[in-house]
């Protein structure tokens, strides 16, 4: 696989860099097909399959009606049978009504059938708390996706990453759950007009430093960067990383800057309690004890529903104050 | 105790061991030790067994005791965790050498990271007092202790070479640090007259035949020192974080200048020996020290150090606590002066004590009463000394 190119001065979206890549693969690969709610004339409630339809018919872009199972079930079948499924849950919340088929069937197809059969499926959908959505509309599932054995599970933060991740994702003969944050929807960074693959399982250092480490996920990358910015003007140097797939997951590079900094948070604004902050946590403390200078901290979610009201929608996930807090009370471990 | 220095095994690779078979010779803080096995079995060493004059550290896998059906020739290098589980690692020092003289860290907290970096860079972390929350020792401070250390080394035009540390060097160099920077020590003088202790000295030696052993002056204050701290229990007492621990026994350890650096045996119960009784002891335990046969057992539970550099010339000096004792008495020469008796002008043998004393376990005042009560003693030693 060749390397990722600059990104070059061309902005886009997030939603317009996933789109970009899904409209190339499906011209170059027929067996692609696209199924989800609204995703056909509509394009997509965020836009997701925007122009395809006109392109491709409804053949290649099949609403579906509401019943997640089914059209899982679906699109295992197709997958195992030569097809290439992507299925747009529109709000990943919903994957859930389909969790058997996915654990028990799409997960351990390949493995059953001793290799003999691919799942080539993309299940896509958006993660994250933000706009007043509630509670079943802001989910984060990375944690629970990536418990399963034979899932990748991708998290982009940028639509450059969102590109090459989904260009990958389309190319590789596994499921894949691509989450993808409803706050970075409408975010724009530059990104190449060609194709490019971004491998799983290699993090990026969105920040070098030197007095600790963060690890965050998809839009806590964003709060945490504003908030080792602010704190480079006090003469922090924290390092910020963005493992970009939690399944599977760079752990080489979390423990190679903790090496280096003696000092980790993990900011994820899923839910606490058996999540990926405290599955950092516990192979940090294992693998890296010795490079440890002070607690591994986390900082997740409220364990709680996400409420309706705008305020207390903001006061249940971190934000950039409190992950600048919580990086404060770590240097001063 | 935390390192030692590997001497040499007793047992061969193979050899069957019995529980209670004395394994391995190990040189702790100022003794060298037989360890013995509290299990049965066959010695194995591995390809990384310690080799006479490695340094060890307490908890560490030496060898292996292994079944009979284990003997095989070791591969290549063993992988850690990969050895079967019914071999037993060996190597932990018994109970009795790591509590000798462990040093005093109670409470003390330190990063993992920070912990590696002491001992990478020999950092003495005792001492250290941590920046991090609840006063944690993190990596920060290591490297300014380092630094500080080191502040005269950058760009040094000196040539020589560099000795290594012998146990017993860092040991004495624990003990001191500890005893001057964690302890509240302050230091009292007092000239006595000793006219009358070197007539008693003179007296035993007259009194002697070649059979027995003449007290030394040092003998005859040990023994003044724990008769006197009967009555001032806090000089013989020791400083723990739960409260002032008070020993029921006195037992006086006393300075012994060996090859290996200095030494300090102990007189146990002093206050119940006679004089010639604890004579005969001193005499026993410095030709061991010299030796360098002294067991770690007779350097134990010392209550109360006394010092002197009298033999040597020294007038006075400021010696330093001995942790976790709660003082030190260092002795100095005994000089003919010319003193002022009433109106006369008299020629007497006079004597510098020096008593140096943890300020946390007692104050001032009474360790000059406990000082006052010591140079009365000398000036007039009571009969009991010579029945």
């Amino acid at each position: 696989m060749p390397d990722p190119p600059e990104p070059g001065d061309r902005e886009t979206t997030f939603v317009g860099a996933t789109l970009e890549a899904l409209a190339f693969e499906m011209k170059r690969n027929p067996a692609i097909f696209v199924m989800g709610e609204g995703i056909g004339q509509r394009g997509g409630n965020f836009g997701t399959t925007l122009g395809l339809y006109e392109e491709h018919g409804a053949t290649r872009l099949c609403d579906t009606p509401i019943c997640e199972r089914g059209f899982v079930g679906l699109g295992c079948g197709a997958a195992m049978t030569g097809s290439r499924p992507v299925i747009d849950f529109m709000f990943i919340d919903f994957i859930n009504d389909a969790f058997g088929e996915i654990v028990n069937q799409v997960a351990k197809m390949q493995y059953m059938s001793s290799g003999r059969l691919k799942m080539p499926i993309l299940l896509r959908g958006c993660i994250g708390v933000g706009h007043s959505a509630a509670t079943h509309h802001s989910g984060n599932y990375a944690s629970i996706y990536s418990h399963i054995p034979g899932i990748r599970v991708v998290l982009p933060s940028t639509p450059y990453d969102a590109k090459g991740l989904f260009h990958h994702a389309l190319r590789c003969d596994d499921p894949v759950l691509f989450l993808e944050h409803r706050e970075l929807m409408a975010t724009r960074s530059c990104v190449p007009e060609t194709d490019y693959e971004i491998p799983f399982g290699q993090a990026r250092v969105a920040r070098e430093g030197t007095d600790a480490t963060v690890v965050a996920l998809s839009l806590m990358v964003h709060h945490t960067l504003a908030a080792a910015e602010k704190l480079a003007g006090e003469g922090q140097s924290i390092e910020v990383i963005d493992p970009r797939t939690v399944s599977p997951l760079d752990f080489d590079t979390i423990l190679g800057s903790v090496a280096k900094t003696g000092r980790l948070l993990v900011v994820d604004e899923a839910f606490g309690p058996c999540g990926f902050a405290s599955e950092i946590a516990a192979r940090v403390a294992d693998e890296g004890f010795d490079e440890l200078d002070a607690p591994v901290r986390r900082l997740n979610g409220a364990h709680a529903p996400v409420p309706y009201s705008p305020t207390l929608e903001q006061a249940v996930v971190p934000g950039a104050d409190t992950i600048e807090a919580a990086i404060r009370a770590l240097l001063e471990e | 105790m935390e390192e030692g220095t590997f001497q040499e095994w007793l047992k061969a690779d193979g050899e069957r061991v019995e529980a209670g078979d004395m394994l391995f010779v190990l040189e702790g803080d100022k003794a060298s030790q037989e360890v013995e096995s509290f299990d049965a079995g066959y010695l194995r060493l591995p390809p990384d067994v310690p080799q006479p004059g490695d340094a060890v550290v307490v908890g560490q896998r030496l060898a292996f005791l292994a079944d009979e059906d284990d003997l095989e020739p070791w591969k290549d290098s063993p992988q850690p965790g990969a050895v079967p589980d019914r071999k037993t690692p060996l190597g932990q020092a018994p109970g009795p050498v790591t509590a000798q003289t462990k040093p005093v860290r109670s409470g003390k907290s330190i990063s993992p990271r920070a912990l590696r970096l002491a001992t990478e860079l020999d950092v003495d972390w005792d001492n250290i007092e941590g920046t991090g929350r609840g006063g944690r020792i993190r990596e920060q401070d290591i490297r300014a202790a380092a630094a500080l250390g080191q502040a005269e080394a950058p760009g040094t035009s000196l040539t020589g070479k560099t000795e290594p540390l012998s146990a017993t060097r860092k040991a004495i160099a624990r003990q001191m640090v500890i005893g001057t920077n964690l302890t509240a020590p302050v230091t009292l003088h007092r000239e006595v007259d000793a006219t009358a202790l070197v007539a008693l000295r003179r007296q035993f030696k007259q009194a002697c035949d070649d059979k027995k052993t003449v007290p030394t002056y040092n003998d005859i204050l040990i023994r003044l020192v724990a008769e006197a701290l009967k009555s001032h229990p806090r000089l013989n007492s020791q400083w723990r974080e739960e409260g002032i621990f008070v020993p029921e026994q006195i037992h006086i350890a006393f300075a012994v200048d060996t090859p290996t650096g200095l030494l300090a045996p102990v007189v146990s119960d002093a206050d119940r020996l006679s004089i010639d009784q604890l004579a005969d002891q001193t005499k026993a335990l410095a030709q061991q020290a010299r030796a360098g046969q002294l067991e770690a057992g007779q350097m134990r539970d010392g209550t109360f150090t006394v010092s002197n550099l009298g033999g040597l010339g020294v007038d006075s000096f400021t010696p330093v606590i001995n942790p976790p004792q709660c003082a030190v008495l260092g002795v100095g020469r005994i000089r003919k002066k010319v003193v002022w008796h009433g109106e006369q002008a008299v020629g007497r043998d006079r004597l510098n004590l020096s008593l140096t004393f943890d300020h946390r376990i007692v104050d001032g005042a009474p360790a000059a009463r406990f000082l006052d009560d010591l140079a009365g003693q000398i000036e007039q030693p009571p009969e009991w000394l010579t029945h």
